[in-house]
């Protein structure tokens, strides 16, 4: 066996490596050892056998008596050669070797057969390091400093897992070139004085990094918190997988990072926000309507429906009447108090002021399917009286089943709904009247989709011409409805 | 209102767009500027939930006049709002910047006043940061709907990337959910962009210097699940805006709730697989080969258990084994578990060796996937490849697969547990 001993670099390996190739020695028959470690492992290397010694000697040597034997290798190695040198595995050089002699010995081809036992230590080692070139170009992190000249400079120490920071400087200089820094590793320091990149001794920790250099620290640490703040607002705590952030994010390089402290927190805190994210919505309480029978069936099931929160104080379940081959389909918001004592939809106050603007319409009531949107009356006691409260929305979306299931039935060719309420269960709680009044909607649910005012509206606005115009509109409304729901063909 | 708290605010609004590249452009440092791209993407963190932080990714304003139900910024929702002076931006970015936080910027917004008042501001911070402080860094605008072709063709010229959403990947989606935007418009504005950077490129050509226009080209994001539009669907809409408007990427977001949610929209979170198979079905479209129309129908969804690929060699067993040491690229391509570097190797080292099962395993193919559909030297000891007629292969490759994706099956167990 005999030992070549080499600096960690390739261009000492391919002196080394020369040297070993003039004397024709096969890769079983040479073990390349660094010479930073050359002691230690030197004793494991057995009495008999040889140092050969590479550099100058083995130049002069080659140039003597065997350059006209000197192989050539291709780019293709050279350069593969120079990128995994940084590799820290010791078993780099000898690997190295092995290839390079059988390119020499009648396989110049060989880097392209990427199965080879030989060739593929060497793409693991290539990936590894440009790896970790791109986690130093991720992760470094750099803060403004002063140096003793009293001019800016920033300053970063990063620990690679192999010795990167010269392949990985290039991409800093560009970017930041117009300034000058300082990154250090426990390898090699780099300076950038804005026009050459100086080499100095490694730093062996963050604190002898930043010894030489004054630092506002109030300010720096200020701007780090308010990453830290970026970072904690755009992770999304339903979606924790911290085992994809430790395979991108390598816990090893937490500590150059400012953020990464927030981690362990986050994933404390991320099941009790999705909590209270998800549930109100996941758990809140829908209607259940049957999924057979027709709307005879429906209302009778609807009887036992207590779902939504002030279905016991009203008397009883007040569903949908008509045809269930109407074509027109109206939508109100709730039953009142004379509605919620005789369960019948449209028979109070606002029920018989409805009945006077269809018959000036020309509308037949038989003809019309007429429901709510909320099918129990919601009220708060006044006195002796019962008064009407506009509904909850989360009341509105757990009776919006039973609104599907009588559509379902129904199949009407038009819909219109009766004020913002019963708008709002179709069209969401953005729904504004005053954006779509009079307005056929696009939508998916029946041929035309119109949404007027509601008659009780139209009775509480003062007597006056503003009263008379909602009238108006709305017997329009009521008009046109019922026009495209009796006609044969499509709206124009 | 403090930057930090805006920051917070304007963060969290801007999680629900899934774009996160800072890839597809370079850009040198000028002189005296700072900054360069790379046209490779940096992750420089990733969140807990896996995601990687490349850019800082804000709303420029949460105010929004529009009312789309999927939103969690729309006009009728309850929602802390906030909104950044230009110039807040442009400091956020350079201070993150220089100490090598983020890549650059991707700013969407709410529409504030009208599309094109919020457009203005947001070239705005764009064209300060170029002309102001010469950054080089990726900056990613997000083009709002409606906002006029002028402002598309400024916006362009200091962004790296644009992208106009369709949100929706369907008209009749969008009438439901979205009533001010079109497809129609924001494909016009797609078709904008495109003809201008194919423009720019060809100028570039003749006159160096001739001005770049939005070099990353533009993307898109589609919103699953907010409507029962089936994959299918989704894909055919994703292979024309890829076709008619030269889109680098089309980005699937699976539906989760919003706080105070419309009731037409789905009361729990789509699965997060479905989004994935998407996502490697689309691979399937731009780097495989395949055309939409021969992975599904347009009311066919993609089959949750398995990956897309494996989907389609079952269905066409016929054009199986292939061999690896034969076969053209194209159909190297098909074999599942085997990806596009993985077939550049094959490619590579078939020249000069045999290559068993093994040896694909080396060259970094998925042979659990592949034995059943592919021939190697060794193909008497693939005792797999003989299932590949058995009715029962797709169970086993099922099985195979939960095996395999076990971490990613756990956290989806952990979901479905609230």
């Amino acid at each position: 066996m005999i030992v070549v001993p080499i600096e960690p670099t390739f261009a000492s390996f391919r002196n080394g490596a020369r040297a070993a190739l003039a004397r024709n020695l096969g890769p079983g028959l040479v073990k390349f050892v660094q010479r930073d470690s050359a002691q230690t492992q030197l004793s494991f290397v057995s009495p008999d056998s040889h140092v050969l010694t590479g550099g100058r000697e083995a130049q002069a040597h080659d140039a003597v008596t065997t350059s006209s034997r000197v192989p050539r290798v291709s780019k293709t190695f050279l350069s593969l050669g120079e990128r995994v040198a940084v590799h820290r595995d010791t078993g780099v050089w000898d690997a190295l070797y092995r290839v390079l002699f059988r390119l020499t010995h009648g396989e110049p081809r060989l880097l392209e057969v990427a199965t080879d036992r030989d060739v593929r230590p060497l793409s693991l080692f290539d990936a590894a390091v440009r790896r970790d070139v791109h986690k130093m170009h991720a992760f470094v992190r750099f803060r403004e400093a002063r140096a003793r000249d009293g001019e800016s400079v920033w300053v970063a120490f990063y620990e690679p897992d192999h010795r990167v920071a010269d392949r990985a400087a290039p991409l800093f200089v560009d970017r930041f070139g117009g300034t000058r820094f300082v990154l250090a590793t426990p390898d090699v320091t780099l300076f950038w004085n804005t026009i050459a990149l100086q080499r100095g001794p490694g730093s062996p920790d963050e604190a002898a990094a930043r010894a030489a250099f004054d630092e506002d620290t109030r300010h720096e640490d200020g701007v780090a918190d308010l990453f830290r703040t970026y970072y904690e607002s755009i992770f999304n705590p339903a979606r924790v997988n911290p085992r994809a952030m430790r395979a991108e994010m390598p816990v090893r390089f937490w500590k150059h990072l400012p953020e990464a402290q927030s981690v362990p927190r986050l994933l404390k805190e991320a099941t009790e926000r999705k909590n209270s994210m998800i549930e109100p919505r996941a758990l809140e309480p829908r209607a259940e309507p049957p999924i057979d029978g027709d709307t005879t069936d429906l209302a009778r099931a609807a009887l036992s429906c207590a779902v939504c929160t002030h279905s016991k104080s009203a008397s009883q379940t007040v569903f949908g009447q008509g045809p269930t081959d109407a074509r027109l389909f109206v939508v109100g918001e709730q039953p009142g108090d004379e509605e919620d004592l005789k369960g019948l939809p449209f028979v109070g106050p606002a029920g018989r002021f409805f009945d006077s603007l269809l018959a000036e319409a020309g509308v037949l009531r038989e003809r019309l399917y007429l429901t709510n949107a909320v099918k129990h009356f919601t009220w708060e006691p006044r006195g002796k009286r019962r008064l009407h409260v506009r509904p909850h929305a989360s009341s509105v979306r757990a009776c919006r089943p039973w609104l599907d299931a009588e559509l379902a039935r129904v199949r009407p060719k038009v819909i219109l709904c009766l004020g913002t309420t019963a708008a709002q269960s179709f069209l969401g709680p953005g729904f504004r009247l005053n954006q779509a009044l009079g307005k056929w909607l696009p939508q998916s649910w029946a041929e035309g989709f119109l949404v007027s005012y509601h008659p009780s509206a139209i009775l509480r606005m003062p007597e006056g011409p503003l009263r008379d115009a909602a009238r108006a509109v709305f017997i329009n409304d009521l008009v046109r409805a019922s026009a495209l729901a009796e006609s044969d063909g499509t709206r124009s | 209102m403090e930057t930090r708290r805006k920051l917070e605010i304007l963060a969290d609004a801007a999680k629900y767009d899934a774009s996160c590249a800072s890839s597809g452009a370079k850009r040198a440092r000028v002189d005296g500027g700072l900054g360069s791209t790379t046209g490779m993407g940096i992750c420089h963190s990733y969140t807990p939930d896996g995601r990687c932080v490349s850019l800082l990714k804000i709303l420029l304003s949460n105010v929004c006049i529009y009312d789309c139900q999927y939103c969690v910024n729309r006009i009728s929702s309850d929602v802390p709002r906030a909104t950044f002076a230009p110039d807040e931006i442009v400091n956020l970015v350079l201070d993150f910047y220089r100490r090598n936080y983020i890549e650059g910027l991707f700013l969407s917004s709410g529409v504030v006043k009208s599309p094109d008042a919020t457009m203005e501001r947001m070239i705005e911070v764009a064209r300060s940061l170029r002309e102001d402080h010469k950054f080089g860094g990726y900056v990613h605008l997000k083009v709002i709907a409606n906002a006029s072709r002028d402002l598309v063709l400024r916006a362009g010229l200091y962004a790296d990337r644009v992208s106009a959403n369709v949100e929706l990947p369907t008209t009749p989606d969008l009438a439901r959910l979205a009533p001010e935007k079109r497809m129609a418009d924001v494909e016009n504005t797609m078709h904008t962009v495109n003809e201008k950077s194919i423009e720019s490129k060809s100028e570039r050509r003749s006159f160096r210097h001739a001005p770049r226009f939005a070099p990353a080209g533009q993307s898109t994001q589609m919103i699953v699940g907010a409507t029962p539009s089936a994959d299918g669907t989704i894909l055919a809409t994703s292979a024309r805006l890829y076709r008619a408007h030269g889109l680098r990427r089309v980005y699937y977001s699976a539906y989760s709730p919003i706080p105070f949610a419309d009731p037409r929209l789905p009361p729990r979170a789509v699965e997060k697989v479905r989004e994935h198979r998407l996502y490697q079905a689309d691979w399937l479209l731009r780097f495989y080969g395949y055309s939409h129309e021969e992975l599904l129908r347009p009311d066919e969804n993609l089959d949750p258990d398995l990956d897309p690929k494996v989907m389609w060699a079952l269905s066409n067993r016929h054009a199986f084994p292939v061999d690896v040491a034969r076969a053209p690229k194209e159909l190297l391509l098909r074999i599942p578990g085997i990806g596009v570097r993985s077939v550049a190797r094959i490619l590579s080292t078939r020249r000069h060796s045999r290559i068993t099962l093994d040896d694909l395993a080396r060259l970094g193919v998925s042979v659990g996937r592949a034995a059943p559909f592919v021939v190697t030297a060794d193909a008497r000891e693939n005792s797999e490849l003989r299932t590949l007629d058995n009715v029962d292969l797709r169970a086993r490759l099922v099985a195979r697969e939960n095996v395999s994706a076990r971490p990613k099956r756990a956290s989806d167990a952990q979901l479905s547990l609230f």
